[in-house]
């Protein structure tokens, strides 16, 4: 065994070692200023948090946007970041606050037009709508019944069902009481059942 | 409670419908070019330049604070010493000051007293201060030595200018002392000041020491000073007088001007001045 085996052997273990941290110990180990912990948090929510905003049926750019400052945020108060949650539930409250503060500066801007008209189309005629649902993708139908909820449902639907919390980390993240978090996840779902129906075999 | 049961199997129901969605849509996504929902590149970039700027920000901000809280400590240190120091360093002096000045308020007086009650040519004539004067603590008995030795200069000069004038005007006379106040400390200057008699007498302490003025006989009873005898003639006698057991200054107490009272003679003892009266 040479020694290049050995450094790359050492890499790999110091590699493996640092995928095992938990996304609590990599955030606090940004705090105390490694950046590479962050590297690695990002790239594990990066996707996630990105898709929550384009889930909540904003544009791209809007998404884009929206991520940033929730990044950003993050990394302003890793000085005062204290593990009291999960870490995904810490990101995902401040995505979330993010989102709720753009949906009321731009309650009605920040909703893809095109899209709702369609949405308004198909609420109006539901006949329209199988022709129009079966024509597109499972992936597209998804989104447009997604974007046809309610924000409050859609976030909780979201949370849930995308980015994996529990009805209870969703009542933390939303700051709400966790029977009306139930009561918007059931109707949410009901509404989805109803706009998927007919994909079921 | 039956409601209730409903509604959760409904959920149930509708959480495993939309499952069933999910796994479908996965299986979709495979081929499907939509799904790619990541953020561009250049926002990874920011993102990740903005986390790197702010740690490397953070450790210069800590070294600045750090700086500034060292520069702070050293500030209040040396600052809270030389305040303290200084406090307790101009203590001393003041005390110091104070002490020295009352000790040559003592000193000094004898002659200011001596200048006012004699004429122009009256020298000054500095009491002896004997042995016990070298336990008074070392830098108040240099400042009083150097003191002594300003004075005894000026007594030289004053007793040389003194002499010229008393060889051109007459011979020397010993007068004897009066009843008259100012007579007596006429004839004691004139004693004292011509220095031919100083050296005749020289290393007789009974005749260098000064007459005991009035005034200060005054004054010393006003303190409530001490005094004892060390020798007696027929004129005079040779005092001891104690300001405090520290500082003791002799002088020649004339017969013809006071008397004393009730006057044991007994080595050592000392007395009060009210024994000592006016004639």
């Amino acid at each position: 065994m040479n020694i290049a085996n050995i450094i790359e052997d050492s890499a790999l273990t110091t590699e493996k070692l640092s995928e095992i941290k938990s996304d609590e110990e990599l955030m606090l180990a940004f705090a105390r200023g490694e950046v590479s912990a962050f590297d690695q948090l990002y790239q594990r929510h990066k996707v996630v948090i990105y898709r929550f905003f384009i889930r909540l049926n904003l544009s791209v750019s809007v998404a884009e946007e929206l991520t940033h400052d929730t990044w950003l945020k993050v990394i302003n108060a890793k000085d005062n970041y204290q593990v009291s949650a999960k870490f995904t539930t810490y990101l995902f409250t401040v995505a979330r606050r993010v989102a709720s503060d753009f949906q009321q500066k731009k309650s009605t801007i920040c909703e893809v037009s095109t899209q709702e008209s369609e949405l308004q189309q198909i609420d109006s005629e539901p006949s329209k709508m199988l022709n129009t649902v079966n024509q597109q993708g499972l992936a597209k139908a998804l989104k447009q019944q997604i974007a046809n909820l309610p924000f409050e449902q859609r976030e909780v639907f979201l949370l849930k069902q995308e980015a994996g919390f529990s009805l209870e980390d969703i009542a933390t993240i939303t700051l709400e009481n966790k029977e009306k978090v139930k009561s918007r996840w059931r109707y949410a779902l009901k509404k989805m059942r109803e706009g998927l129906s007919f994909y079921v075999n | 409670m039956s409601t209730e049961q409903d509604k959760n199997k409904a959920i149930l129901d509708d959480e495993r419908f939309i499952d069933d969605l999910y796994a479908q849509l996965e299986k979709e996504r495979i081929n499907d070019d939509t799904s790619n929902e990541c953020p561009s590149n250049a926002l990874d970039n920011k993102i990740l330049a903005a986390a790197h700027e702010s740690v490397s920000a953070k450790p210069k901000v800590v070294a600045i604070e750090r700086e500034a809280d060292k520069k702070v400590k050293k500030d209040n240190k040396p600052r809270a010493w030389y305040i303290s120091a200084g406090l307790a360093a101009s203590t001393v002096l003041a005390v110091s000051l104070v002490i020295n000045q009352s000790d040559e308020v003592f000193i000094s007086s004898q002659p200011d007293m001596e200048i006012m009650s004699l004429s122009d040519e009256v020298i000054v004539n500095e009491p002896v201060a004997i042995e016990a004067k070298a336990l008074v603590l070392p830098a108040k008995a240099k400042h009083q030595k150097a003191s002594l030795a300003k004075k005894e200069q000026i007594s030289l000069l004053r007793s040389r200018q003194a002499e010229k004038s008393v060889r051109a005007a007459s011979p020397i006379k010993q007068q004897n002392p009066s009843n008259n106040i100012a007579g007596f400390a006429m004839a004691d200057t004139t004693v004292m000041s011509v220095p031919q008699i100083a050296e005749e007498n020289e290393g007789k302490k009974f005749d260098d020491t000064p007459w005991l003025t009035t005034a200060q006989y005054q004054l010393f009873l006003k303190q409530k000073y001490l005094w004892s005898s060390i020798q007696e003639s027929d004129s005079a006698y040779l005092l001891d007088i104690y300001k405090n057991n520290e500082q003791i200054v002799q002088y020649r107490l004339s017969k013809a001007a006071f008397t004393i009272v009730g006057f044991a003679n007994a080595n050592n003892e000392k007395y009060p001045f009210q024994q000592i009266k006016m004639k």
